[in-house]
């Protein structure tokens, strides 16, 4: 829910601000240290020893707490076996949005804390590249997990996040992909819109029926929605490289197009949903006819948690669906490296990954893996069994597949997050 | 009570506060100097000299004046209201009434522990459209659904987000006034009765007078409040315009460092707007605050 997000976002402000205050004489110690330490020591190859010294650690693992069921998810998926098979406490911490967890990693890199808060961070994109960039990442890790080798390190949607080199500092979690939900109760599929310009048809012919979330920190499903938009408006190749001059070539087409959108939309385009859980309870409420989700399983996970209709169904346009991988970083300073090892290890377990897609067990996201390169025929069994009951609500798989692009350069990002809030509210 | 007792307490009392004030005013002044410097880029993560960019980037934005202008109006409306609310309030309570007066107190009291978070998102849940409200008046017909109810909260002019103020505002200012306006003001108010003067003269002439040295700064905290508080900004505000707090937090929170900086800049300009309306409401009021010494 909104407020669990906005006290995790003050608890990051407050925690911000008091290592701000710390700040000012620590510059030159902060970036001579972050691999100090015992933990360097740490060989990822000899796994029994990681997993020795992982017994008996807590591990600290910030990720975005914006929806109750993965919350609840993580805890009693991993949890257990954290604690049972390796002697692992698992505290998950909760965050507004996933860049709370990157300032808290910048802030103590700024104090000089070699002894960091933060353990793990579920992360992707502009993140990932701002840790990358302020060289904040435990490297030299991820790509020799025991479970690595199940992970398709070959396919360029895994092994580039955002347009930037993984390398061997971020391990695959789950792979999600953008699709709109609609309520089959209420139309049935032949009236969905499938491109952007018949989405602006039916906004017009319905006015008042549809929004998106805000662009910005805690609305990136907004963000993809409006990435979606200009990949159908000037192509969708060629992103992955940032280009200032094709920016400012597409933008003006891109902000036509929204403000054509604009006058269409829940009240008047004159305000949109601050983030997901608002849109949902916009859908949920009847004052909207469309929702947001990235998950394998479309709304099902919703519809579990009763936050949306159980007639709720996802569907993707023809084209231009942005989809990716979603992955575990260590940052560098973390206080047990080791534990978090066994935890990105964990995460790919085939029984795992077969738990993570199915609805009911409120995740939902797809596959880090690749199911081909498992050799357990029972583990093989049971993925391919997950994917085949993913339940009426999912958007079949075949579509996903057709409609799959990957994200932009993340210098995009925050181009596209502060000339939307610019060109279509005049806001700052 | 003596006022031998009172005065020596009041002088100790000024030494007493000095731990409160070094710890207090220590953490405070060191926590504005890491503001003031990340608002010129002095700032972890970045390198190089001091700039006025961020200001220039904020004050430079189009959309600053509408939201710098929404800021400071919701603020000042939901102080003046609330202000004036409490005044009324402990106007009319300053003649004792018996088990009454402790049940209004305790009314009065009911949400002033409850967090500023909590008590937005418990307006959110009653007034907004997917609110209780909204389905009772639904259920009774007046409207079709839910959604038909008129946006009271997140709306246009910050109804919402004054309404927050105001409801939680007041019952803070009138715990500070009841203290001051004790047996000597009423005492005074009863001399005025007798001297004829109406309602109005003696809310004017005696009461204002005797309750501004609580209800100035109180009412100077509940602006300064206002304007940089976000919680109750976004839970309760829009998209557009967006208060100033809730700009400041997002670009916090942007993934591109230097949006830091702005983040800074707008707490900076913030508390300059504060420190401005401090000064203008002290000369405004300093006749009642400032007043030649002796006993009550």
């Amino acid at each position: 829910m909104k407020v669990r997000g906005l006290r995790a976002a003050l608890a990051a402000l407050v925690v911000g601000g008091l290592v701000a205050a710390g700040c000012s004489s620590s510059e030159d110690t902060g970036r001579s240290t972050p691999d100090g330490g015992a933990t360097s020591e740490l060989d990822v190859s000899d796994w029994d020893a990681v997993l020795a010294d992982a017994r008996g650690e807590t591990v600290n693992w910030y990720l975005w707490g914006g929806s109750e069921s993965i919350n609840r998810f993580v805890d009693e998926t991993y949890g257990p076996v954290l604690r049972d098979r390796f002697g692992i406490t698992l505290n998950r911490v909760p965050v507004a949005d996933t860049v709370d967890a990157v300032n808290q990693v910048l802030a103590e890199e700024s104090a000089g804390e070699e002894q960091g808060a933060v353990d793990v961070i579920w992360i992707n994109g502009e993140n990932f590249s701002t840790l990358a960039d302020a060289g904040m990442l435990f490297d030299g890790w991820s790509r020799r997990l025991p479970n690595a080798r199940l992970v398709d390190w070959d396919n360029p949607a895994v092994a580039k996040d955002f347009g930037v080199d993984v390398g061997d500092r971020e391990s695959p979690w789950s792979s999600a992909q953008f699709q709109l939900v609609y309520d089959s109760g209420r139309m049935s599929s032949a009236e969905l819109p499938r491109s952007y310009a018949a989405l602006l048809d039916w906004a017009c012919a319905n006015p008042g029926r549809f929004t998106y979330v805000a662009p910005g920190p805690g609305g990136f499903q907004g963000t993809r929605f409006v990435k979606g938009a200009l990949y159908e408006l000037a192509g969708s190749d060629g992103w992955q490289r940032f280009d200032q001059a094709r920016w400012d070539a597409a933008a003006p087409k891109l902000w036509s197009y929204l403000e054509e959108l604009a006058p269409c939309l829940w009240r008047n385009g004159e305000t949109y949903p601050a983030d997901e859980n608002e849109l949902h309870r916009l859908f949920a409420n009847d004052e909207v006819d469309f929702t947001i989700t990235q998950a394998a399983v479309g709304p099902g996970a919703l519809i579990e948690e009763g936050l949306v209709p159980s007639t709720a169904k996802a569907f993707v346009f023809d084209a231009n669906s942005i989809g990716d991988f979603n992955y575990l970083a260590i940052p560098s300073n973390a206080s047990h490296k080791a534990a978090a090892l066994v935890l990105a290890n964990l995460v790919l377990e085939p029984e795992l990954q077969a738990r993570q897609i199915l609805p009911e067990h409120g995740f939902g996201l797809g596959y880090a893996i690749d199911p081909g390169r498992v050799d357990d025929e029972d583990a093989a069994a049971a993925l391919r069994d997950a994917a085949a009951r993913l339940g009426d609500a999912a958007t079949p798989p075949e579509q996903l597949a057709a409609a799959l692009v990957g994200d932009t350069a993340p210098q995009y990002q925050d181009l596209v997050e502060t000339g939307w809030r610019r060109a279509l509210l005049g806001g700052l | 009570m003596s006022s031998g007792v009172a005065r020596s307490g009041h002088r100790g009392g000024l030494l007493g506060l000095a731990p409160v004030v070094l710890i207090v005013g220590g953490l405070s002044a060191a926590a504005l100097l890491a503001g003031l410097l990340a608002s010129v880029g002095i700032q972890a993560g970045r390198t190089g000299g001091p700039s006025l960019d961020a200001y220039r980037a904020v004050l430079g934005h189009p959309g600053f004046a509408t939201s710098y202008g929404f800021s400071v109006l919701v603020a000042s409306v939901g102080t003046a209201v609330a202000v004036s609310g409490a005044l009324l309030i402990g106007f009319r309570w300053t003649r004792p009434s018996g088990r009454w007066r402790t049940a209004k107190l305790g009314l009065l009291q009911l949400n002033l522990s409850v967090p500023h978070l909590v008590w937005a998102v418990a307006l959110l849940a009653t007034f907004s459209a997917s609110g209780w409200v909204a389905r009772v008046v639904t259920g009774l017909g007046l409207i079709d659904r839910p959604a038909q109810f008129p946006a009271l909260i997140n709306d246009r002019w910050g109804i919402g987000i004054i309404a927050h103020v105001v409801s939680k505002e007041i019952p803070f200012i009138v715990m500070t006034l009841l203290p001051v306006s004790g047996r000597s003001t009423r005492a005074q108010l009863e001399q005025a009765t007798v001297l004829g003067a109406s309602a109005g003269d003696r809310f004017l002439h005696v009461y204002l007078p005797a309750v501004a040295p609580a209800v100035v700064p109180a009412g100077l905290a509940v602006f300064a409040f206002s304007l940089g508080a976000f919680e109750p900004a976004a839970v309760l505000g829009v998209e557009n315009p967006r208060s100033l707090a809730v700009v400041a937090l997002d670009r916090f929170r942007a993934p591109d460092l230097a949006a830091r900086a702005e983040a800074f800049a707008i707490s900076t300009v913030l508390l300059a707007t504060c420190l401005v309306a401090g000064a203008l409401v002290w000369s405004l009021t300093r006749r009642w605050l400032v007043r030649p010494a002796g006993p009550s």
